[in-house]
């Protein structure tokens, strides 16, 4: 068989999958959004005339925005600092930047609802604007400290000093030399938050209120509330229209912008020199520290208290089923389940995601359209994912909301594009030199396998495995529309504990919530360490 | 014994033509030779064939005495050095270095001997439990070195060792190779398209022109005696006049050269090759126009550069070539676009067929 033969081959199973669990449902959503059925685009104009709903739209687009030039404000003299500045210390400071960014977003919502709600240690912003703000630059910041750092970093000094010497202040030098070279970075990294926040659904399902809802919960809250389907695949269709305006305009922008010179890492970073880096360091600790770990801070101390003191109480109490609702789980039983899903969405992501990077390895055009098709979960909100799979298995093989497979499979979904990601370049080619290597050093063909290409595939293998457990495992999004009442994950129970009354339930979401933190930062953590070179990183 | 030796190598890759076409080399025990060749001239693949990478057409290829040719990679005790070092993203330092030893089948004991001991002959015994891609360039390079020669290979090949480095950098660690080889008694195989590394490094240079090592000689004798045009060329041992050789002299663009004896052989065509060294201001040094030996060509300045510890000067021949002459004497330094007579020492001409 030729190799684009076998590549198709290898690329049925995964393109079935794509098809069956997001092309059919998402068709069906356009299908109801767009009333085809009806006069055409008839459910679209409802909701865009309705007030109620404009206002929610309004609302998204104000709070995505301000959430953006918040993160930028904040994201940008750390940046500067971690990629400018040598120090004791850096690595580890920006390795905790990136911690919030891997967190569940339940898990960022709780932390907001510990440090700024009911009996906060600091001041009750339960269902503010500022709230959303606050927790979505919580979670945003290491995008941009990754993003423009990232460039920043690779920045030659020279122009900067060729500036100064013709007279130009270092205020002056920043803005009118380094900033436009930044440019693309903090495009880009704005584009990422802006579409971050503007589907943030997570964080301000928990944090927002009446009138402090975004499109992403207004579908939710029509799905499942008022069971209006109509207007939230209409919903769904302007937001959906929205992401792909902000990725064309992002697209185009970025055509324009030539490729910069970079100097190497070692030219741009320079040890602390003077009070002013040490200020500037002391600056950008205080502010991480205030803007991402007071909020841990306070999870992790709500979760202890009882009543006026502390202890295990709440951590202790997960194994009992709660007694003030009606569809009471005990939360011993979404941890059993989030594993347990987590663990098979993860294996059919890797399944999937080998077999689609297998496909790839032996065909070029083949890998090209695997990746763009696979990566399109990833464009589409979770919530619209959501809404489409429960509009296409509403009846059929997988009737009922319940179905085994289901919640898993929407979770897999999420996770295939970051196991194709990682295995490609490895299964493509383990550089032959390495083998060679291995060759003249006295290995047999037989210890070149063991020593070299299985040690590396395998640790691939691992990181692809431990990002999928650690995406799948904290989903929120789409398993909330899929996941049984009576069988819930861990990020759904948290959810529905905050909704219920009591300091019981919230001293247990809160305790939910530090464990399935502590189950991702684990993970990640796990994954960090056997990572191979640049194998992973995405 | 040879540490290495090669006869009549011929390789190509696919159906594809010869890129070695009987190509040979000899290393003796202690010794660096360097391959010099542009890029694409088969000196890479000469080291893969030598290695056992590569299949060879035809030829021969004995280490320490040995015939190759049915032994397998792994068995041939060579230590290969890549371009890119080809460390083991997955082993640290000492996990790379390490690796040969193990693979010989050494206890954890006298591997970890062999590991302190490389990495101390490299100076990079402190940093034998980092990740191999927090290294420099440089660090990454001599942990190559160290790898390969912690296997106690009979043949150290370098194949563009120091090609991702820069030039300081470059010069110093191919200096450190001779001690290294030297210490350890064998032989060493440098490939490189650099002029100074290979002066830094090697006992003796090769240099290759489309897949074959035309000739192999000590430095002197290679920049004095280019073997043919193609080598002087490449070496940039000077300018190669087009000339026609009637009663003992050449005629060509750039005036009539009286020939020594030597290069009298016959009349007709040939190329002649006028050496940088061989030229002197007139008037200036020890050559004197009408001296016994010696000719006179005219030429237009085109620059006059100072070369930190005497000037240089480019002119410009009636041929249009342009050469570069040492000037000692900088008292009477000539403006650009004057006319100049420069001396010829007659004896370092050399004279090529025609190509």
């Amino acid at each position: 068989m030729s190799r684009r033969g076998r590549a198709a081959l290898l690329a049925v199973g995964p393109l079935v999958l794509l098809a069956v669990l997001f092309v059919w449902p998402l068709t069906l959503v356009l299908v109801r959004g767009l009333g085809v059925d009806a006069s055409p685009l008839a459910p679209v104009r409802d909701v865009l005339l309705d007030p109620y709903l404009r206002g929610v739209a309004g609302f998204t687009l104000r709070q995505a925005v301000l959430s953006t030039v918040l993160t930028l404000i904040v994201g940008l003299p750390v940046a500067a600092v971690l990629s400018r500045l040598d120090f004791r210390g850096r690595r580890t400071i920006e390795a905790a930047t990136l911690v919030p960014f891997v967190l569940p977003t339940v898990v960022v919502g709780t932390a907001f609802v510990a440090l700024l709600g009911r009996l906060s240690p600091v001041v009750d912003l339960r269902r503010t604007t500022a709230a959303i703000l606050l927790a979505h630059v919580f979670f945003n910041v290491s995008v941009v400290v990754r993003t423009v750092g990232g460039l920043w970093r690779h920045l030659d000094d020279a122009p900067v000093l060729a500036a100064r010497t013709l007279g130009a202040t270092p205020l002056r030098a920043f803005l009118h030399v380094t900033l436009p070279r930044l440019r693309p970075a903090i495009a880009a990294a704005a584009t990422v938050v802006f579409l971050f926040t503007f589907t943030s659904f997570g964080v301000v399902l928990i944090l927002g209120g009446p009138g402090r809802s975004t499109i992403e919960v207004e579908i939710h809250r029509a799905t499942a509330q008022l069971l209006d389907l109509r207007t939230a695949a209409a919903l769904s269709v302007l937001q959906l229209a929205a992401v792909v305006a902000t990725l064309v305009t992002y697209d185009r922008t970025r055509r324009r912008q030539a490729a910069r010179p970079l100097a190497r890492a070692a030219l741009a970073v320079r040890p602390l020199a003077g009070a002013r880096d040490r200020t500037a360091v002391a600056g950008v600790v205080l502010l991480l520290a205030v803007v991402q770990g007071l909020p841990l801070l306070a999870l992790l101390e709500r979760s202890l208290r009882v009543g006026d003191g502390w202890g295990f109480d709440h951590y202790r109490t997960l194994g009992a089923p709660t007694r003030e609702a009606v569809l009471s789980v005990a939360p011993a039983l979404a941890i059993r389940n989030s594993l347990t899903i987590a663990a098979v969405a993860t294996l059919i992501a890797m399944v999937v995601g080998t077999l689609a990077a297998l496909a790839a390895v032996e065909d070029g055009r083949w890998g090209r359209v695997m990746d763009g098709a696979l990566m399109l979960p990833l464009g589409t909100s979770a919530v619209t994912l959501g809404l489409g799979l429960l509009l296409a298995f509403r009846s059929g093989p997988f009737a009922g909301r319940g179905a085994l497979l289901l919640v898993p499979l929407a979770q897999a979904l999420v996770a295939i594009p970051f196991v194709v990601r990682t295995m490609t370049p490895v299964l493509r080619g383990i550089d032959d030199r390495l083998r060679e290597a291995a060759a003249t050093l006295g290995a047999t063909p037989r210890r070149v396998r063991q020593e070299i290409d299985l040690p590396i595939v395998s640790r691939a293998g691992l990181v692809a495995a431990g990002f999928a457990f650690a995406i799948t495992v904290g989903e929120f999004g789409a398993t909330i529309f899929v996941a049984r009442a009576t069988n819930p994950t861990v990020p759904v129970a948290i959810h529905r504990a905050l909704g219920l009354p009591g300091e019981v339930n919230l001293g247990r979401a809160m305790a939910l919530s530090v464990l399935l933190a502590l189950i991702t930062g684990l993970v990640v953590t796990l994954v960090d360490r056997v990572r191979v070179g640049a194998v992973g990183r995405f | 014994m040879d540490a290495l030796r090669v006869e009549g190598l011929r390789a190509g890759y696919g159906d594809g033509p010869d890129v070695l076409v009987d190509a040979g080399l000899d290393v003796a025990p202690g010794e660096v030779v360097a391959l010099l060749g542009a890029s694409g001239s088969g000196k890479s693949t000469l080291l893969r064939c030598v290695a056992g990478l590569h299949p060879l057409r035809s030829g021969r290829v004995r280490i320490g005495g040995e015939d190759v040719a049915h032994v397998p990679v792994q068995a041939r005790g060579i230590g290969l050095v890549f371009q890119d070092h080809a460390l083991f993203p997955h082993r640290d330092v000492a996990g790379n270095v390490a690796f040969g030893p193990r693979m010989h089948g050494l206890d954890a004991t006298s591997t970890e001997e062999r590991v302190a001991r490389a990495l101390a002959d490299v100076g990079l015994s402190h940093l034998a439990h980092r990740a191999v891609d927090e290294l420099s360039g440089g660090e990454q390079q001599r942990v190559a070195l160290a790898r390969a020669l912690a296997a106690r290979p009979r043949l150290l090949l370098l194949d563009e060792p120091y090609g991702s480095l820069d030039r300081p950098l470059r010069e110093r660690l191919a200096g450190e190779l001779p001690s290294l080889v030297r210490g350890e008694g064998i032989g060493a195989v440098l490939v490189t398209h650099d002029q100074q590394e290979a002066l830094r490094a090697a006992d003796r240079i090769g240099v290759i022109v489309r897949g074959e090592v035309r000739q192999l000689d000590r430095p002197d004798a290679l920049w004095r005696d280019p073997i043919d045009a193609d080598v002087a060329a490449f070496l940039g041992v000077g300018v190669l006049l087009d000339v026609d050789v009637a009663d003992g002299v050449a005629h060509g663009a750039a005036g009539p050269l009286p020939l020594p004896g030597a290069l009298r052989t016959a009349g007709g065509p040939a190329t002649l090759l006028l050496p940088h060294s061989a030229l002197r201001l007139h008037g200036t040094g020890r050559a004197t126009g009408g001296h016994e030996g010696t000719a006179v060509l005219t030429a237009t300045v085109v620059e006059v550069r100072f070369a930190g510890d005497h000037h240089r000067l480019e002119a410009r021949l009636a041929s249009g070539d342009v050469v570069s002459v040492r000037v000692d004497d900088a008292v009477a330094l000539p403006a650009p676009s004057t006319i100049v007579e420069l001396t010829v020492r007659m004896e370092a001409l050399r004279r090529y067929p025609r190509a």
